[in-house]
């Protein structure tokens, strides 16, 4: 504690008094995150920063990381606090909170490339791209709250990650400070292009590591021109495999940049959503629908819009007058992605007297779509053993199957599986954390046996089961390097220090 | 909670604990960037997010009341932008049933914290008590007695034995300098329009919306019971609002009159010139931009009757505002924000320069507070923009 207020002084030298904050109050405030690693722990407190602290500047940030190596005091960044793990607090800790360094740097038209400050907030990025009639490639779901720097940290999932790549890939180039206080610049940013012969490519290294090798201050992404058509389609389907196999199929590499989304919404989602958010009943004989998106020429848009029709009746797709258009929840709510987080209120007493409502708990399995429409009903099983009140009893009414899996393109040949549980946090107990992480293993082997990945999006792991859960994915040896490469950028494991390596 | 709190949806924290759950377990963070008061400070403890997790911390005990600074209670304008954005208020039954209790709502929130530190005698800054005590005294914030408006009332010769329809002018009229031109103005309309009216003088007290925002509930409770009691003595059947505020509160909180039908004066005023009983002839050419109120648009839906006069009006050009009806920046001057300064919280010149922005003559409101708020920022900022209620142009061109 006394290192801590010695920092706290240190820093409070440095910065401008409204850039540090120390009472009790403001630091509750800093401590949760949208993910649900906070159900799996009783005392909120074991993620209470020490201080809050806002950046204006890399400068900024240069001199608090400088400090929190000299006194020992671990550093989380935070950006919008919507992801899955990474940004909640830590008990002692210093919070950057990075919002405040929120400009757009430069953008360069004829290279699609622009450059922000790290706390620039999605959805102004993304505007300012359109009034530019440019298009941003990053949508993550939570467009108003998450922020450039974060995409880049977590190597968020993009909307359109099969054309285009997810954060990881629209990255171009970073500014990080390092552990030490050193302020590179990674990759080729806006400078020249992007290939690279004579080294390896160091900037990957930060992109997803969630601020455990450095803090990320600014980048440069790509950005495209805005298509001149759209078309969207959805169709329904009798059963899951017709419905997977046409989504494969429209997501195959002949349309590749003139198909950029498809989608499978399976009726536990889509029927309830319709159901609570609508008031429109959904068909007992509609399994799922698919639904595609085409985007680019309108002369070519259109000579795809033939050939997905061609392809969703070859697997049997149909639509009747009985099916409530799922075009505004399924589509138009893509544009206020956010909205859908409202989705943890489905099997709470919101919806019947307004009462609370629950904690999603996304999962999100990659899955190879060799083994997709085979894994989904056994997926499935395994899912609603939450709910029978007999394998796990102590899960039995504290958490719901919402989506058992809609399928969303990952990086070509990939699914991620957006499975989704809601949570009743409030009544979770000792028993139930416990027995949710046994649910939890099950869950892993299942779908490691359709050669599936945990890893590979942003589904949510427990944090005392991330090593063991990579470990298995990536391997022994494998982890030990990742381990070598921390050590040698952070010795004094400061940066981050709750992901574990 | 006793049947008077129950009629008036108050709600203690502890029974607030289901939406503040709610909020902490979705943590989707719509409400935050957008909120006026975390835009002015930067910190997420005045946010709707931040708020909920204070709360949260209040009612297990890990926080104490004391240790929340005037900014993190009052900084919260009672916008209601964060109320609209919530994920966790999509359910059709919130859509549809959705109350002050139910709904998650930073400004529901902070409420609740002014309520509970004036129910532990808390400090409550000396603007506020000041406000307060004025209230308490005389149903209006200004510390001035009672007899002011009855002596105006007496002046203004108005039918006294028909008082079917009153004009509630509310605690602003007529000791605001800027809210009594607009009252005067919505008078000359109506009559124009030859809308009998009458008016209650002191016997109107403040709404309670006041009241409310600072956190006296109880207050809120009196002057609610009062007021209804006064309406049914006088066996009112219509009230014409001066302020949004006002008009919310009788729409939404008060109990005993359903009967009675509330509009707003700009509701009032669109239907008599669709109805052909006023006509707006004179020219007006003026560059004007609207400044919609929140708790006329955001909270009551009520955006294209204020544009529909405006664009009545020969000569007047209207210009949008990029932040405009839904996505309405607050002129600052909801919550607290019209008796208590904070420092660094500038909403009212953040909304000037957004009004500067589209470069009108003229900014047009529709609520006293906002005409306050506006006028003192404009001439803080030395913009060349006019601030004028709506009454005040139709006025013009009538």
């Amino acid at each position: 504690m006394e290192a801590l207020q010695k920092c706290i002084d240190e820093i409070s030298r440095i910065l401008e008094p409204d850039q540090v904050s120390a009472d009790i109050a403001t630091r509750i405030t800093y401590r949760a995150a949208h993910g649900p690693e906070t159900l799996l722990h009783e005392d909120m407190s074991e993620f209470t920063p020490g201080v809050v602290v806002r950046p204006k500047s890399t400068e900024d940030v240069v001199g608090v990381v400088k400090l929190a190596n000299e006194y020992g005091i671990p550093i989380v960044p935070q950006g919008g606090r919507t992801g899955s793990y990474g940004a909640e607090g830590m008990r002692d800790c210093i919070v950057l909170d990075l919002v405040g360094m929120n400009k757009i740097l430069n953008i360069d038209e004829r290279t699609y490339r622009i450059t922000a400050q790290a706390g620039v907030r999605i959805k102004e990025y993304n505007e300012f791209l359109q009034k530019r009639g440019y298009m941003s490639l990053e949508y993550p779901t939570m467009v108003w709250t998450s922020t450039l720097g974060s995409r880049a940290s977590v190597a968020g999932y993009n909307k359109f990650e099969n054309t285009w790549g997810g954060s990881a890939v629209n990255t171009k180039g970073i500014e990080v400070v390092l552990a030490n206080g050193d302020v590179v610049q990674l990759g080729r940013g806006s400078r020249v292009p992007t290939k690279n012969v004579t080294g390896f490519d160091l900037m990957s290294l930060f992109l997803g590591s969630k601020g455990t090798f450095g803090v990320i201050t600014a980048l440069t992404e790509q950005f495209i021109d805005i298509p001149r058509h759209v078309i969207y389609g959805i169709w329904a389907f009798k059963n899951i495999e017709n419905a997977t196999e046409a989504y494969i199929e429209l997501l195959s590499t002949r349309y590749t940049g003139v198909v950029w989304r498809a989608k499978t919404y399976h009726k536990m989602r889509i029927g309830r959503t319709m159901e609570i958010m609508e008031d429109k009943p959904w068909p007992d004989d509609v399994e799922m629908v698919t639904d595609y998106t085409i985007y680019g020429e309108p002369k070519i848009a259109q000579a795809m819009e033939e050939i997905a029709i061609d392809i969703v009746k070859k697997h049997n797709g149909f639509w009747r007058d009985d099916i409530p258009s799922t075009t505004d929840v399924a589509q138009k709510h893509h544009e206020s992605m956010g909205k859908y987080l409202g989705m943890g209120s489905l099997f709470s007493d919101r919806i019947t007297d307004g009462g609370m409502g629950f904690k999603l708990v996304p999962l999100d399995p990659m899955i190879p779509h060799s083994t997709l429409a085979k894994a989904y009903r056994p997926i499935v099983d395994q899912l609603m053993k939450i709910e029978d009140g007999k394998t796990y009893p102590a899960l039995t009414g504290k958490v719901f199957v919402f989506d058992p899996g809609s399928a969303i393109p990952g990086e070509l040949g990939y699914t991620k599986l957006w499975i989704v549980l809601n949570a009743n946090w409030k009544i979770w107990d000792g028993e139930t954390r416990g027995e949710f992480k046994d649910w939890f293993r099950e869950y892993a082997e299942l779908v490691w046996s359709f050669g599936g990945a945990l890893t590979g999006t942003h589904g949510f792991i427990p944090s005392d089961m991330q090593t063991e859960i990579l470990k298995s994915e990536i391997g022994e040896r494998e982890y030990d390097l990742m381990k070598t490469i921390k050590n040698a950028l952070d010795p004094n494991n400061i940066m981050n220090p709750k992901i574990r390596y | 909670m006793t049947r008077e709190e129950a009629k008036y949806e108050s709600a203690t924290l502890e029974e607030y604990a289901p939406q503040l759950w709610s909020c902490q377990n979705c943590f989707c963070g719509l409400c935050v960037e957008s909120c006026p008061a975390y835009r002015e400070l930067h910190t997420e403890a005045v946010s709707a997010r931040g708020l909920a997790q204070i709360g949260l911390a209040l009612l297990s005990g890990e926080l104490e009341l004391s240790e929340l600074t005037d900014e993190m209670l009052y900084s919260c304008i009672g916008c209601r932008w964060c109320e609209t954005v919530c994920s966790m208020n999509t359910p059709l039954y919130i859509k549809r049933h959705g109350t002050r209790r139910t709904k998650v709502s930073g400004a529901t929130m902070a409420e609740m914290f002014r309520s509970k530190k004036v129910l532990e005698g808390g400090k409550v800054p000396m603007g506020l008590r000041n406000a307060l005590t004025s209230l308490i005294r005389y149903g209006n914030p200004y510390g001035v007695g009672e007899r002011a408006k009855d002596d105006w009332v007496a002046s203004l010769d108005l039918a006294p034995d028909d008082e079917k329809t009153i004009l509630y002018v509310g605690p602003t009229v007529p000791y605001d300098d800027r809210s009594l031109k607009m009252a005067e103005a919505i008078m000359s309309v109506l009559r124009a329009g030859q809308l009998q009216f009458a008016m209650l003088g002191s016997e109107e007290r403040d709404s309670g919306a006041f009241a409310r925002m600072m956190g006296e509930e109880s207050l809120f409770a009196e002057m609610a019971e009062h007021n209804t009691n006064v309406f049914k003595e006088h066996g009112v059947k219509h009230i014409v609002c001066l302020s949004p505020h006002d008009y919310d509160v009788f729409n939404h909180y008060y109990e005993g009159i359903d009967e009675i039908d509330v509009k707003h004066y700009t509701q009032v005023l669109s239907e008599m010139i669709e109805g052909g009983k006023i006509a707006l002839k004179k020219n007006v050419k003026t560059k004007v931009t609207y400044h919609d109120p929140c708790y006329l648009g955001r909270q009551n839906s009520v955006y294209d009757e204020p544009r529909r006069i405006l664009q009545g009006i020969p000569g007047l050009e209207l210009v949008e505002m990029e932040r405009s009806r839904e996505t309405a920046l607050c002129c600052g001057g909801g919550g607290t924000g019209l008796f208590l300064e904070l420092p660094n919280v500038n909403i009212d010149k953040t909304r000037a320069d957004q009004i500067k922005e589209v470069n009108p003559d003229l900014v047009a409101v529709a609520c006293p507070n906002c005409y306050q708020m506006l006028d003192g920022a404009m001439k803080s900022r030395n913009y060349d923009v006019e601030v004028k209620d709506i009454a005040q142009l139709v006025a013009e061109a009538l």
